[in-house]
């Protein structure tokens, strides 16, 4: 590797007591200059007061988060007459409710805000973020507007108003700048929107974080201290806190150490005062070999890339090693447990921007998993494998109740995603709503776990034909030689709703979705011709790949329907 | 005071005008087109952050130069 890629993870950690700081500076935000690449993305403001502030802010905290902005912000418009010319990444509503007081109460400026976002959900498919900030009624109103319109979030601007509290008003600005925000209250509102929000908005998330333990999670060695003698301190005990609530959010947890498992496993039976408990791991890799491999080994037991895993570590070494084997990998150095703490709440990738049932259930389907393997290994009949784990697949066409799932799995399935078109939830609700389209979700349990929603099949008629434009299968469904069934199982409903003899399945080669092409050639019955193809096959011949398995296959009612 | 005070002015004009300023190159408010306003404010906040001052409304107003600036801000070390 070229010793190059060991700087990001290294300028990085010397920039998080600055980035990560309860009260971010001003003067030291703007000297911080990544000498990393960070990805584009548009971020168009609609507004009715100033935002420059926040966005002279915004670089360092979007760099942290591997992001730089290009900002476009529009003249003060009470009125929100959108002016959309070119696409943007993310839409942000930034008003000054003080402004309308007088002229509306909170439930008209609620409805009105309804029509302006409706107004502009129809004219771009970017994430929406609006400010809230207008009173307690006035916000519980827009975040019930907001829950409404796809792909829409309220940014939580009042929270940051509490908790500044006096020292969010600056009175001796405001007739330069019309603005009544402190600077403090800037850097706070950048700071959020910058690691959290905006990062939130354009990529997908993060699904583990994995944990070192020896002066990470308490002070001392556990090898030389014994199980009785590391010592639990406040900041740490309030860090394993924040970790097991991510855990229950539906965040993975994975242990990467030096030491003997065994002594591992006797700490967290003894330690009864540790808010971690060895049952909160899906996986772990505890020994004397290299960091390296053994997050390699979590990276296979959980069937996640390192890049979509964050690593907390107290040893630089470590940190520095790591980084030159997965330069793409978050890593955040954790030597200081009240900064890792903070940065826990702050760091890009661990908010969710959609919540669903899927990702409380994912730790537990994981530990199935294990008994699946043992059980496919003891049953070398697949049918009778099948049989034994009582699957059942629930199919759902046009499922809105279930927006943010669908966009999840178009936005997070890597290994069996057959286009990579990632389409974002306002995208997704465009397709839920179109006559010409049809989106089945598929929903997989057994014996041993509820996986939830596990797939999404994105149909929409062609010129006699169907093209399949989107099949994403959650790796955890994988492996159960359920796939056909699925897919012709879903396709005869789009067929039913759509018409059409021929099936035209779209294709793009990306860096990991191997597990997608090797399902198409054999569906199809012969190699992809192309890296980017378009397969079309008759409905007849699909009929013939329909196995005849001892699954229970059950359809719900459409909600359209309903 | 102006001696130690002057390169750092310098930089954070520098910073938040997004503009190199050569050392000993008089910057003044009138001469500079980006120097707007809203860029005024940013920069007292910065100001204000670096050298852990607050500035009055008037000091805000007065301060529409690289010169006054430091002037300023030797005013309040020297208080």
């Amino acid at each position: 590797m070229p010793p190059e890629t060991i700087i990001p993870a290294i300028a990085k950690a010397s920039w998080q007591p600055k980035i990560f700081a309860a009260a971010p500076r001003r003067s030291e935000l703007l000297a911080l200059k990544p000498d990393w690449p960070c990805h584009s993305i548009r971020l168009r403001v609609h507004r009715n007061m100033p935002f420059e502030f926040v966005a002279s802010a915004l670089p360092a905290f979007l760099a942290y988060a591997d992001l730089k902005a290009e900002i476009s912000m529009g003249d003060y418009d009470d009125s929100l007459n959108f002016q959309i010319s070119e696409p943007a990444d993310c839409e942000l509503i930034w008003l000054d409710y003080e402004r309308y007081a007088g002229k509306l109460d909170a439930t008209a400026l609620a409805a009105w805000l309804k029509d302006r976002l409706e107004v502009l959900r129809a004219a771009s498919t970017a994430p929406i973020l609006i400010a809230d900030g207008g009173g307690d009624e006035f916000d519980q109103k827009l975040s019930a507007v907001a829950a409404g319109i796809p792909g829409c979030r309220v940014f939580p601007r009042q929270a940051l108003q509490k908790q500044l509290g006096e020292s969010w008003f600056d009175r001796r600005v405001k007739d330069i700048s019309a603005s009544p925000m402190s600077d403090a209250a800037n850097l706070a509102v950048a700071q959020q929107l910058g690691l959290v929000w905006l990062p939130g908005a354009v990529r997908v998330g993060l699904k583990v974080v994995v944990l070192d333990l020896d002066h990470t999670l308490y002070t001392g060695v556990l090898g030389e201290d014994g199980a009785e003698g590391v010592r639990l301190m406040p900041a740490h005990h309030a860090l394993q806190d924040k970790i097991r609530r991510l855990a229950e959010d539906g965040l993975l947890l994975a242990l990467l150490s030096r030491n003997d498992k065994t002594d591992v496993e006797k700490m967290f039976a003894t330690r009864q005062d540790f808010p971690l408990r060895w049952e909160h791991f899906s996986a772990t890799a505890i020994g004397w070999r290299d960091k390296s491999e053994g997050l390699r080994a979590i990276a296979t037991q959980l069937h996640i890339e390192p890049d979509a895993m964050l690593v907390l570590d107290d040893n630089a070494g470590e940190i520095a090693a790591l980084a030159r084997y997965y330069p793409a990998m978050p890593i955040f150095y954790a030597a200081d447990p009240e900064l890792a703490g903070r940065a826990l709440e702050l760091f890009p990738g661990l908010m969710r921007w959609h919540h669903d049932k899927t990702d409380a259930l994912r730790a537990r389907d994981l530990k199935a998993a294990e008994m699946r393997a043992a059980a496919r290994a003891a049953m070398p009949d697949p049918i009778e494998y099948i049989r034994s784990l009582a699957i059942k697949l629930q199919f759902a066409l046009d499922p809105k109740s279930l927006l943010g799932r669908l966009a999840d799995l178009a936005n997070k399935t890597n290994q069996f995603n057959l286009a990579l078109t990632r389409f974002n939830e306002a995208e997704v609700a465009r397709r839920l709503d179109d006559p010409r389209c049809a989106t089945i979700a598929v929903s997989l349990s057994d014996k041993l776990s509820d996986s939830g929603a596990i797939a999404a099949i994105f149909c929409r008629a062609g010129k006699k034909m169907i093209v399949v434009d989107e099949i994403c299968i959650s790796c955890r469904a994988l492996g159960r030689g359920i796939e056909n069934l699925l897919v012709v199982t879903a396709l005869s409903r789009a067929r039913e709703k759509l018409g059409g003899d021929m099936i035209a399945f779209v294709y793009n080669r990306g860096p990991r979705n191997d597990p997608a092409r090797q399902w198409l050639e054999k569906f199809h019955g012969a190699p992809l011709p192309h890296e980017q193809c378009m397969v079309t096959i008759e409905w007849t011949e699909i009929l013939c790949r329909l196995p005849e398995l001892p699954v229970s296959i059950t359809w719900e009612q459409t909600e359209r329907a309903a | 005071m102006t001696q130690s005070v002057e390169p750092k002015v310098r930089e954070l004009i520098a910073l938040v005008l997004e503009k190199k300023f050569p050392a000993g190159q008089a910057i003044t408010r009138a001469k500079e087109p980006q120097w707007n306003s809203l860029k005024h404010v940013e920069l007292i906040f910065a100001l204000e952050d670096a050298f852990g001052v607050r500035f009055s409304e008037q000091d805000m107003v007065d301060m529409d130069s690289i010169a006054a600036i430091v002037a300023v801000l030797d005013r309040r070390h020297a208080a």
